[in-house]
C-alpha cells in the first residue's frame, strides 16, 4: 500500500510540475500552417477574464487554456473555418465558428449559471466540513440562537466530550476531552484566536453571535490550524456566501431574571449576485448580579460589547474579504471567592453559604477582569482549477486583559493584572488535488507575538514581556478512491522562539538552580532582583493521520491518530505570582521541554431517517505532559501560602463519547449524550486533577399535531461525582484557644453529584418566507438546585446558579 | 451606499489584478514586506521597568509600654512567630504598626493608608487562650462610625501563662464586632502570631 503511494505520489507531484510550466509557457506546437488565433474569454457579469478556460477547436483535437488575463493563442492554424468550443468549470459550454485568418481579436464571454457557480463554494454543505475523517460535532444557527445569551464554553458543553472549566457562573472556557486552555485551539473564519489562552481563568474573548455554526473537530488533526491541539480545535464559521441578492436581518434580544438583565443582538447579512458580501453584527450583554437558590452571588455582574463586520467579494477565480471584530467584556469574580490566607481559604470552605453576600446590584465590584481583543483580518484566494485555489491570510490581533483585585489605598483603581498582546499572523495556503484520487493541502505560516505586561500594576509581572516568533510549515496528503474510504496523513512542523525579560528575585534563581542551568543568561543585577533575558528555542513536528470507511450506507466508520507536541506557554514557562482565589503562589519552569501527545480516537457515525448516533472512544497517551501541582509552601502576609509549580508528567487520558438522535415521531424527537473521561498521572500513580465527572445528558422536544408553530421541550442533565481526583489538600495552623493547631484544608474532594432540569416553550410565526417571529421561553434549573461544579475553580466559596427564566425574541426579516 | 461602495472597491481590485503579470510573484513580496512590519513591531529594546511590590506587608512591629516606658517588637516576614514576655497584675499600651519593608532602604509605613480607609479595615487579635484581657485603648483611631479600629489596645494581664495571640489585619470586613476571626469575616492582609508569656 505505501510503496503503492509513493510512487504515485511522485509521478504526481511531476505531474503538478508540468502543468505549472505549460500555464507559463502556453505554447504549443503542431502544424506548418502559418496562422494564429488570438482570443480572450471574459466573465459576462462582471467583465472579468476566465482564467484556464479550456479551449478547444473541435475535430482538431487541440486543447488549450486561457491564461491569467484569460487571454489564449492558437498557433500555427491553417486557413478554414473551425468550430471552437470554450468551457469553464462554472460556465455554459459555449460553441463558436471561428474563421482564420482572423480579422479581429475574438472575445467570448460566458455566463456563470449561478447554481454551479453555487456549487462550487458550497461543496457539501452551507459550511466547510473540517474533513470527512475528523470526528467532528456541530452546533447549528437553531441552536446558537436559543443560547444567544451564553458564552462558547457553556454553549459548547451540551456537546458529547466537552465540558467547561468554570471561574464563577458567568466565566467559562472549554474542555474537549479533558483538555483546556493552550491545549484546544479556537479558530475564526479561518484565524486562530490569539489571547491569553493559558489561563483557567481566562475566557476566550470572542462573541459567538457573530457565528452561524460552531464545531468541535477532538483531536489534533487540523494541523492546518496548528499542531499543539491535543484537545481538539473549535471551529466558528460563517455560513457560506450565497451567490444571489439576499438581505437577511434579524434583530433579538434575550432577558432573564437571574442577573435582571439581558442583551440586545443584531445581525446583517448581504450578498448579491457578483459574489459581494457584507455582514454585520453587533452584540450588548448586561447582567447584574447572579443568584444561587439560597443567596446573591455578590460580585458577579457583567457587561460584553462586541461588534463585528465583515466584507468581501467571490469570484469564480479568486475572492477577497476583509473583517474586523471586537470584543470587550468586563466580568466581575465573584467577591467572597477573593481570599488573603490559607486561613481565609480554609474558613470559606468551612461555610457552607459565601463569606460575603450582599444585596443585588449592577456595579462591577473587585475583583473583575477587562478585557478587549480586536481581531482584522485580510484574506485573498485565487484559484487555478476547479479545485484548486492558494490563499493568503494576514490577521493581527490584540488582546488587552486587565484584572482588578481587592486593593488598599491609591492602587484601589489600579490593575493587578495588566497584559497586552499583539500578534500579526501570515499564512498562505494551497490546495490542489492530483489525479483524481488525491488532494494536496499545505503551507507556510509566520506568527510574531508581543506581549505587553504593563509596570502600573505595582505587582511582579505575572507574565513578563516576552516576543514570541512562530514559524510553521504544514502539509496534508488526502486520499478518496471511492466512495466508501477517505484517509488522510498530515504534518506539521513548528519552531517557536520566546524572547522574554523577566525579574526573578534573586533567591528564586539560585534555589530553583537556574543560575546554574542557564549559566550563559545575561542578567542585570537590581540587588534583591535580576532582570534576565531569556531565549527560549523550541521545534515541534506533529503528525495526523485520519481514516473514514463507510462499512454500510448508513454507517461510516472513523480513526484518527493524531501525535501533538506542543511547546509550552509563556505562563507554563515564566509565570510568577500570588493567585488570589485559590490562596496559592504559582511559578512556572523554565526547563520545560515540549509536551508530546499520542491521541487514538476510534468512531462509528451512522446517519438514519429515524435514529442517527455516534459513539468514539479516545485514548490519549501523555508524555511531558505540563500540569500544575502543589510544591511546598512559601511565607506570605505572616502565612504559609501553597507553592504550585508546573512541572511535566507522563500519563494517559481515556475516554467514551456517544451521542444519539431519535425521532420517535414525526412530532417527537429526543436526544442524547453522554461522556465518561478518566486522566491519570502514571509518574506518581495517582489520577489527574480537573477531570470532568461522567455526564449525561438528554432532552426530549414535542410539537403539537396540531400546532406547529410551537414546541415544547425538557432537557435533564445529570452529572456524576467524581471520585477520582488527587490529594492537594494541605494544612494551615488554626489558632484553637492559644494553641496553634495544624489543620487540614480540603481543597481536594469533589462536589456531590447533580442533576438539573431545564424546560423550553418555543413558538414561531411564519409570515411570509423570510420573515418570522421566533419567541421562547427558557427555564434553567427547573427545580432550582443548589449545586457545585468540580470544574469550578471557585466551587469553595458559592453554589452554582439558581433558577432563571429566560425570554428570547428574535425577528428575521 | 455601503453596498454601492463594496462592489466599486471589488471592481477596482479586478482592474489592478488584469494588469499584474505576475500574480504569482505577489506572495514572496508580501511575505517579505510583512516580514519587515515584524521586526519594526519589535520592541526587545525596552527594558522591562523594575517592579517594588507597594501592597506587601511584611515587618509588624509592637511598641508595649508600661509604666511610661516602650519596648518594641518588630517581627519580619518569615519569621515564625513573635515572643512577648509581659509581668501578671499589669496593663500595657499596645500600639501595633505596619511596614512594607521590601526595600530595606526604603520601609513605607502602611498605619497612614489603614487609618485612612479605617471604615474597610480592622486589626483583631485573637486571644482565645485568655492569659490577658484585650481592649481598644482609648487613644485608639476610629472609623467613621465610630467603631475602634484596633491600631492601639490595652492589654491587662492577671495570672501567669502561656498563649498564642494571633493579630490580623483585616480588610474589608464584612462587621467590627465578633469574637473570632471568622465573625469578621473580609480577607486577612497579614496575621503574626505572638507567643505571649505571662510571668511573675
Amino acid at each position: 500500500m505505501l510503496p503503492y503511494l509513493n510512487n504515485k505520489f511522485w509521478e504526481l507531484v511531476v505531474i503538478i510540475g508540468s502543468l505549472f510550466l505549460f500555464f507559463t509557457l502556453n505554447s504549443y506546437a503542431q502544424t506548418n500552417c502559418k496562422y494564429t488565433f488570438r482570443g480572450s474569454v471574459y466573465d459576462i457579469h462582471e467583465d472579468s477574464p476566465l482564467v484556464d478556460a479550456r479551449v478547444e477547436l473541435l475535430n482538431e483535437q487541440r486543447i488549450i487554456f486561457s491564461s491569467e488575463q484569460g487571454e489564449f493563442n492558437i498557433a500555427e492554424l491553417c486557413p478554414g473555418i473551425y468550430k471552437l468550443q470554450i468551457t469553464h468549470p462554472s460556465c455554459e459550454p459555449l460553441v463558436r465558428n471561428i474563421q482564420i485568418p482572423q480579422k479581429k481579436i475574438g472575445a467570448f464571454k460566458l455566463e456563470h449559471h449561478v447554481n454551479a457557480l453555487a456549487e462550487i463554494f458550497v461543496e457539501e454543505d452551507i459550511r466547510n466540513k473540517a474533513g470527512k475523517n475528523q470526528l467532528e460535532s456541530t452546533l447549528d444557527q437553531v441552536v446558537l440562537l436559543q443560547n444567544q445569551s451564553s458564552d462558547l464554553g457553556s454553549i459548547l458543553s451540551q456537546l458529547s466530550g466537552v465540558s467547561m472549566m468554570q471561574t464563577g457562573s458567568s466565566l467559562s472556557k472549554p474542555v474537549i476531552h479533558g483538555m483546556f486552555g493552550s491545549r484546544v485551539g479556537i479558530v475564526i473564519d479561518g484565524i486562530r484566536l490569539q489571547d491569553q489562552e493559558w489561563g483557567a481563568d481566562h475566557a476566550p474573548t470572542l462573541d459567538i453571535n457573530s457565528s452561524d455554526f460552531i464545531s468541535v473537530v477532538k483531536g489534533a488533526g487540523l494541523l492546518r490550524y496548528g499542531g499543539d491541539t491535543p484537545g481538539g480545535i473549535i471551529l466558528l464559521q460563517k455560513n457560506k456566501i450565497a451567490f444571489q441578492d439576499t438581505l437577511t436581518s434579524r434583530l433579538g434580544t434575550s432577558l432573564q431574571t437571574n442577573g435582571r438583565g439581558g442583551g440586545l443582538f443584531a445581525k446583517t447579512q448581504w450578498s448579491n449576485g457578483l459574489g459581494s458580501y457584507a455582514q454585520l453584527n453587533l452584540t450588548a450583554k448586561q447582567l447584574g448580579d447572579l443568584k444561587a437558590p439560597a443567596y446573591n452571588l455578590s460580585n458577579t455582574a457583567s457587561v460584553e460589547k462586541a461588534f463585528s463586520m465583515t466584507f468581501g467579494r467571490n469570484t469564480i477565480q479568486s475572492g477577497w474579504e476583509a473583517s474586523y471584530r471586537f470584543y470587550d467584556t468586563q466580568l466581575s469574580i465573584l467577591r467572597s471567592a477573593h481570599v488573603g490566607t490559607p486561613g481565609d481559604l480554609a474558613r470559606a470552605i468551612e461555610s457552607d453559604v459565601p463569606l460575603v453576600i450582599k444585596p443585588f446590584t449592577y456595579t462591577l465590584g473587585a475583583p473583575r477582569q477587562e478585557n478587549q481583543h480586536h481581531n482584522g483580518k485580510l484574506s485573498y484566494f485565487r484559484r487555478f482549477n476547479e479545485f484548486s485555489k492558494w490563499e493568503i491570510n494576514y490577521n493581527v490581533q490584540w488582546n488587552h486583559r486587565q484584572e482588578y483585585d481587592v486593593r488598599r489605598g491609591d492602587l484601589k483603581d489600579v490593575p493587578a493584572i495588566d497584559l497586552q498582546l499583539w500578534t500579526q499572523d501570515l499564512e498562505v495556503y494551497l490546495r490542489t488535488k492530483i489525479g483524481e484520487n488525491y488532494k494536496l493541502t499545505g503551507g507556510l505560516s509566520g506568527k510574531a507575538q508581543d506581549n505587553y505586561s504593563d509596570p502600573v500594576t505595582k505587582v511582579k509581572r505575572l507574565i513578563p514581556d516576552y516576543d514570541k516568533y512562530h514559524w510553521a510549515a504544514f502539509s496534508a496528503l488526502e486520499f478518496e478512491p471511492n466512495n466508501l474510504w477517505n484517509i488522510e496523513f498530515g504534518l506539521r512542523w513548528e519552531t517557536i522562539n520566546y524572547l522574554a525579560q523577566k525579574y526573578y528575585d534573586q533567591n528564586d534563581w539560585l534555589e530553583k538552580g537556574y543560575v546554574i542551568d542557564f549559566p550563559e543568561t545575561p542578567i542585570v543585577d537590581y540587588g534583591t532582583q535580576l532582570l534576565t533575558t531569556l531565549k527560549k528555542n523550541f521545534s515541534t513536528l506533529s503528525s495526523s493521520f485520519g481514516m473514514a470507511y463507510q462499512a454500510v450506507p448508513s454507517h461510516t466508520l472513523l480513526f484518527n491518530f493524531n501525535h501533538s507536541e506542543r511547546a509550552p506557554n509563556p505562563s507554563e514557562l515564566f509565570s510568577d505570582g500570588l493567585h488570589h482565589s485559590l490562596a496559592t503562589i504559582e511559578y512556572g519552569e523554565l526547563r520545560l521541554s515540549k509536551e508530546k501527545v499520542n491521541k487514538w480516537l476510534l468512531g462509528v457515525e451512522s446517519r438514519g431517517d429515524q435514529i442517527s448516533y455516534s459513539a468514539s472512544i479516545h485514548y490519549a497517551d501523555l508524555k511531558d505532559y505540563i500540569i500544575i501541582e502543589p510544591e511546598g509552601f512559601e511565607a506570605r502576609r505572616g502565612s504559609s501560602f501553597p507553592v504550585w509549580q508546573y512541572r511535566s508528567i507522563d500519563g494517559f487520558l481515556t475516554g467514551l463519547d456517544i451521542d444519539m438522535d431519535w425521532l420517535i415521531q414525526t412530532n417527537l424527537h429526543y436526544q442524547m449524550n453522554s461522556s465518561w473521561l478518566r486522566g491519570h498521572d502514571s509518574s506518581r500513580d495517582r489520577p489527574l486533577i480537573d477531570i470532568p465527572p461522567y455526564n449525561f445528558q438528554h432532552n426530549l422536544t414535542w410539537t403539537p399535531p396540531s400546532k406547529k408553530n410551537w414546541e415544547v421541550s425538557v432537557q435533564h442533565q445529570y452529572s456524576a461525582y467524581q471520585n477520582r481526583f488527587p490529594d492537594n489538600n494541605f494544612d494551615f495552623s488554626l489558632l484553637v484557644e492559644g494553641d496553634l493547631v495544624d489543620t487540614p484544608i480540603d481543597v481536594s474532594t469533589p462536589p456531590q453529584a447533580y442533576h438539573l432540569w431545564q424546560a423550553t416553550l418555543a413558538y414561531s410565526s411564519k409570515n411570509k418566507a423570510d420573515k418570522f417571529w421566533d419567541f421562547r421561553i427558557i427555564v434553567e434549573n427547573l427545580t432550582n438546585t443548589s449545586y457545585r461544579n468540580y470544574l469550578n475553580r471557585l466551587r469553595y466559596y458559592a453554589d452554582e446558579m439558581g433558577r432563571n427564566v429566560q425570554v428570547q425574541i428574535n425577528y428575521n426579516f | 451606499m455601503l453596498i454601492y461602495f463594496i462592489n466599486k472597491l471589488s471592481f477596482t481590485k479586478h482592474k489592478t489584478l488584469k494588469m499584474k503579470t505576475y500574480s504569482y510573484l505577489k506572495l514572496p513580496l508580501l511575505m517579505g514586506l510583512s516580514l519587515l512590519l515584524f521586526q519594526c513591531s519589535n520592541d526587545d529594546e525596552d527594558t522591562p521597568e523594575l517592579i517594588n511590590e507597594e501592597e506587601e506587608i511584611n515587618r509588624v512591629s509592637f511598641d508595649v509600654t508600661v509604666n511610661n516606658s516602650t519596648t518594641t517588637y518588630t517581627w519580619d516576614e518569615g519569621d515564625a512567630s513573635l515572643s512577648i514576655p509581659l509581668s501578671t497584675n499589669s496593663t500595657y499600651e499596645v500600639a501595633v504598626s505596619f511596614f512594607n519593608a521590601t526595600d530595606p532602604s526604603d520601609v513605607e509605613a502602611i498605619n497612614p493608608e489603614v487609618i485612612e480607609e479605617a471604615d474597610e479595615h480592622h486589626v483583631f487579635y485573637d486571644n482565645s487562650g485568655s492569659v490577658l484581657a484585650i481592649t481598644s485603648a482609648n487613644s485608639d483611631n476610629q472609623d467613621s462610625a465610630g467603631n475602634p479600629l484596633g491600631l492601639k489596645t490595652t492589654w491587662i494581664t492577671s495570672a501567669a501563662g502561656d498563649a498564642v495571640v494571633r493579630l490580623f489585619l483585616i480588610h474589608e470586613p464584612t462587621t467590627k464586632s465578633g469574637n473570632s476571626r471568622t465573625d469578621f469575616g473580609g480577607e486577612t492582609d497579614v496575621q503574626v502570631d505572638l507567643n505571649v508569656a505571662v510571668s511573675e
